[in-house]
């Protein structure tokens, strides 16, 4: 059997994190500790941040529990 | 040159091209090695950091679900997962948000376990059971999914993704989502999580490709999940049939586990049972057995190979847990009705 197809699952390394939330917008937002998870309501910081998502022509953000990440997901990476 | 000089030369071409044809065949286990190499570059190079990451999460997985899709049904994991690196010279808070991506963040290869278990989560979050899911309901959904995702990381050998996730994952699941999640983990442990709950829902899935979910249909399928436990709840040396009979699913499991029955009557009883299965239009039929009454499984696998109304699915052994909760050789033989 050879291949399957692939389903993509888009991913920022460390390395790259500060630069992408820069590009963003939302770096200094974070390290500021202005954001919240939209899943749980905890405060992010750089050690917490999970992920990255669009809502409402806005960027939102979820904290690194996979609890918070599982439902923003579902049909959207992976 | 002389024949030993020719024979010396060639034995080590002969195993290159055997290596290179065992990658060709085996893209997975070549993406692990390419990971583990560039494992050894990490620290010098973002790019061999990021290709360690990425290549030991995606062999993982991908090898995987091969296995499931060759040995059960191509459509339970139709889907391998790649991780697309995002750039930060290449998006924009524009782009970002006309695209409407998530993104999600992994970490140094040195927290691949973390890494592991979220890719495995996204994963199976998209990528397991595409068509049976809308007719899941959300309790049904949230128990598929953990099961599965906890089988990927058992099989893995990743114990340690396998702690996140049980941690971060199953903190707050209601009653009837754990007693979901607990009858599949005992399926599993039977051997019928793939061979029989997995293929069902495949076919299914496959029947319903395009028709709109319905509450009943989710109600059927919640119905089959419960159903399930009265596999796992058997009493050692009970002889149980049980059959699920309902509008969009017909299973029989022949459970043989009585030596007695055998001894008195050989396998007619459930021959029998079969052939009344049959004329009640039955469409999907499990013959298992475990540890010495796998020869009664199949001996009456040799009987129904002659009937023209079935046709032989599959059969799969393993070692699974026993009626007394030790290690034993367990068979699943799948049979499906000829309409």
């Amino acid at each position: 059997m050879g291949r399957l197809p692939r389903k993509e699952l888009r991913a920022v390394h460390d390395n790259d994190l500060e630069a992408f939330l820069e590009r963003l917008g939302i770096l200094e937002a974070i390290k500021e500790k202005h954001l919240t998870c939209a899943s749980c309501g905890s405060i992010i910081s750089l050690e917490n941040f999970g992920g990255v998502f669009p809502i409402d022509n806005n960027v939102g953000v979820v904290c690194d529990r996979l609890e918070c990440m599982a439902p923003l997901l579902r049909n959207k990476g992976g | 040159m002389n024949v030993e000089s020719i024979v010396v030369a060639a034995v080590p071409s002969t195993s290159l091209l055997g290596v290179i044809i065992y990658l060709l065949k085996n893209p997975e286990k070549a993406e692990k090695w390419g990971a583990l190499f560039a494992r050894g570059f990490a620290g010098l190079s973002d790019a061999s950091e990021r290709r360690s990451v990425s290549g030991e999460i995606q062999s993982d997985i991908n090898t995987f679900a091969k296995d499931v899709t060759g040995k059960v049904d191509a459509s339970i994991l139709p889907y391998g997962i790649k991780i697309k690196w995002e750039k930060s010279d290449n998006v924009s808070y524009e782009s970002f948000v006309s695209e409407g991506q998530v993104v999600v963040r992994m970490r140094n290869h040195r927290n691949q376990a973390r890494n592991l278990a979220l890719a495995t989560v996204a994963y199976v979050q998209a990528g397991f059971l595409p068509d049976a899911r809308p007719h899941f309901d959300q309790e049904v959904s949230n128990a598929m999914d953990t099961a599965m995702a906890r089988k990927i990381l058992l099989d893995r050998r990743r114990s340690d993704a396998l702690s996140i996730f049980n941690k971060e994952m199953l903190t707050e699941q209601t009653p009837m989502a754990a007693r979901m999640s607990k009858i599949m983990q005992d399926l599993d442990a039977k051997g019928l999580f793939n061979e029989m709950l997995l293929r069902e829902m495949a076919d299914l899935g496959k029947r319903l490709t395009g028709i709109a979910p319905t509450e009943d249909s989710r109600k059927e399928i919640r119905d089959f999940v419960v159903f399930c436990e009265k596999l796992t709840e058997k009493e050692p040396g009970e002889d149980v049939s049980p059959d699920f009979k309902k509008k969009l699913l017909r299973v029989s499991i022949v459970l043989i586990a009585k030596s007695k029955t055998y001894a008195e009557r050989g396998v007619m009883p459930h021959l029998n049972w079969v052939d009344k299965c049959l004329k009640e239009e039955m469409d999907s039929i499990y013959i298992c057995a475990t540890g010495p009454h796998i020869r009664a499984a199949r001996e009456l696998d040799a009987l129904l190979q002659s009937y023209q109304s079935v046709r032989r699915i599959a059969e799969h052994s393993e070692k699974v847990l026993g009626q007394k909760g030790e290690i034993v050789n367990g068979i699943c033989i799948v049979y499906h009705r000829l309409a």
